[in-house]
């Protein structure tokens, strides 16, 4: 009559055991699960974003042909900046990610493209504190 | 008989107990199953849409973005929009579960043709749409339709 305790202890451990053991896997699954479900909403996100600043980039490329054909020199065009003989557009977007067109004039009233480069917003960190006071 | 009883009882209860904590680890391994199916579809649908926004670049007109995205009968038009189907390992298939639907609006600019296009991904005959981004395309010169 002494074995009954034993065995309620033991299958009590083995049960603890399995509980655990599933609580944990099923901890993991759900935050990987989550993980690749928010990374795949930030991958759409990001794709988005992008392909919006490249419909902003064709309009304006539609726009700046536009004035080129009536006459409107490349370096004229506005919101423009001139860049060792480039004629630069920055189409803004969201988070600091930029569009950078560089335009140049193809001699027959209309424009070729040199240019066409995402680039981000950075600031560098120059406060880093005092490494060596001397 | 005593202690046989309590013996049973005790089991009784740690299997009810170990069946609960199973019913709830069944519902987040079933809660983190239906997070992944999610994350695959979105994954592929965002590849799928990115695939078809390079094909609008690509195309010079309604037809080309037909004859680019047709493969194995997976496109057609349906309206003005072009619709592709893909399967579920984003290989064309008229059958496919992926439904792509691209719309391809030309505009007359003075100096070519302005192409405005929304491209939707919606899984079978869900209306709900999984993804959608717009895009545009300036051709120059040529006149696209």
């Amino acid at each position: 009559m002494k074995q009954n305790p034993k065995q309620i202890g033991l299958i009590c451990v083995l049960l603890v055991t399995m509980t655990v053991c599933l609580a944990v896997l099923a901890v993991l699954a759900l935050t990987t699960a989550d993980a690749d479900k928010r990374l795949a909403e930030r991958s759409l996100a990001v794709t988005q974003r992008s392909y919006t600043q490249e419909q902003a980039a064709q309009t304006w490329l539609a726009e700046a042909d536009a004035r080129l054909k009536n006459g409107t020199a490349l370096s004229d065009l506005p919101d423009t900046e001139t860049r060792n003989g480039v004629t630069v557009k920055v189409i803004a977007g969201q988070e600091g990610e930029n569009l950078v067109i560089g335009l140049t004039d193809d001699g027959a009233g209309s424009y070729r493209i040199v240019l066409w480069k995402p680039a981000s917003d950075w600031t560098p960190d120059t406060d880093r504190g005092t490494l060596w006071a001397g | 008989m005593r202690r046989h009883t309590a013996f049973y009882m005790s089991t009784l209860f740690l299997l009810l107990l170990f069946m609960g904590v199973l019913a709830v680890l069944t519902g987040v391994f079933s809660q983190a199953q239906k997070k992944s199916a999610e994350a695959k579809q979105l994954t592929a649908a965002t590849e799928l849409a990115r695939n078809a926004a390079e094909a609008v670049a690509d195309a010079g007109s309604r037809a080309d973005l037909l004859t680019l995205l047709q493969e194995s009968g997976n496109a057609a038009m349906d309206g003005e929009t072009v619709c592709a189907s893909y399967d579920e390992e984003l290989r064309p298939s008229a059958a496919g579960i992926y439904r792509v639907s691209i719309t391809y609006e030309p505009t007359a600019r003075i100096g070519g043709t302005l192409v405005n296009s929304t491209v939707t991904v919606r899984m079978g005959e869900n209306p709900e749409a999984i993804c959608s981004l717009s895009t545009a395309v300036y051709i120059r010169g040529e006149r696209a339709g």
